[in-house]
């Protein structure tokens, strides 16, 4: 059945919408004190992720790389560079400063039932429209998988 | 201590290794990559009624875990639950922490957008969504999947497009600061 199979994806983005909402992270005063340098908040706590993910990602990926029969059948993922990925960065940072918001706060703040955060989420899915035809009328590389 | 979990901020030293845990563990235990804004993609395709891309049911028989068409799946259908569990979560911190929600109101949001009317500041919220959609998909990533993800496993394009949405968000907020001086 593939509701079950889907179901604990539920419970994943549970647990991260929930670390991120209670990090401050979905909250648009602080994204605005994070870009002002007002607040070191926000850089703690991207940077405190990256500081433990890193090592542990970097020693997954040796040991997977080794054969360790836990983390057999583990893709190691490819991020290729296109020329959509740097201008889309830029596009992205303006709409992040903008809505004080990236993808995921956006859909918590709905829940938080900051209604309108409604009108941000129709703005990203607007977006994915526009750049789906953008993309088939003008851009001819390759896109990167998303992640 | 109920004040210190559930209403204040967790502080940053909390907060960040936590996610950075979360981030190895759904990459060891669900055996995938995260990225908040690819469900925005997967949540149109299942609009359209597109079939599931992620055929992991189908291969590889001897490790149920294993992803045959991972990481080239451009939109699969787990994306849209783990999104729904993104507004969960929403709700459950509304409920548990008592703040203001129900209401047309970021906080700080109007209190930086002060003078404009509802409408005005739901089109910049708008504005600013297609911004993040058109960029994102661009790009291919956003905070979780490229700074938090793909930095973390060393993904050189996830680094500098790091880079570029951070410069370009403290760009965007001096300047907005200095125009309408919040």
């Amino acid at each position: 059945m593939k509701t079950g199979r889907h179901l604990p994806y539920l419970f994943w983005g549970l647990a991260f919408g929930f670390i991120i909402a209670r990090a401050g992270a979905v909250r648009f005063d602080f994204i605005r004190d994070m870009f002002l340098m007002r607040s070191f908040q926000l850089y703690g706590v991207i940077g405190g992720a990256i500081a433990v993910a890193l090592p542990l990602f970097w020693w997954v990926s040796r040991r997977a790389g080794a054969g360790d029969a836990r983390f057999k059948g583990l893709r190691w993922p490819h991020r290729r560079l296109t020329p959509g990925t740097l201008p889309g960065a830029a596009i992205f940072g303006l709409g992040w400063a903008l809505t004080g918001t990236c993808p995921g706060p956006a859909v918590v703040q709905i829940g938080e039932g900051h209604w309108v955060a409604l009108a941000t989420v129709a703005g990203i899915f607007l977006g994915n429209l526009a750049y789906e035809s953008a993309h088939r009328r003008w851009f001819h590389w390759r896109p990167d998988s998303c992640a | 201590m109920y004040d210190i979990v559930f209403v204040q901020a967790w502080p940053w030293w909390v907060a960040g290794p936590l996610v950075g845990l979360y981030a190895v563990a759904f990459f060891a235990f669900a055996r995938r990559n995260l990225g908040a804004s690819s469900g925005f993609p997967a949540v149109l395709e299942a609009l359209r009624g597109k079939d599931d891309p992620d055929r992991m049911d189908l291969a590889n028989p001897d490790d149920p875990l294993a992803l045959p068409s991972y990481p080239s799946d451009p939109a699969p259908r787990w994306r849209v639950w783990w999104l729904a569990g993104l507004l969960a979560a929403g709700a459950l911190d509304w409920a548990l922490g008592g703040r203001d929600g129900g209401s047309l109101d970021l906080p700080g949001f109007t209190e930086t957008f002060r003078g404009l009317a509802l409408w005005e500041r739901m089109g910049i919220l708008g504005l600013g969504g297609v911004l993040i959609g058109f960029g994102t998909r661009m790009s291919g990533g956003c905070t979780s999947g490229h700074a938090i993800f793909g930095v973390s496993q060393r993904q050189l394009p996830s680094l500098l497009a790091t880079a570029v949405f951070f410069a370009c968000g403290v760009a965007t907020a001096f300047a907005i600061h200095f125009m309408v001086g919040a």
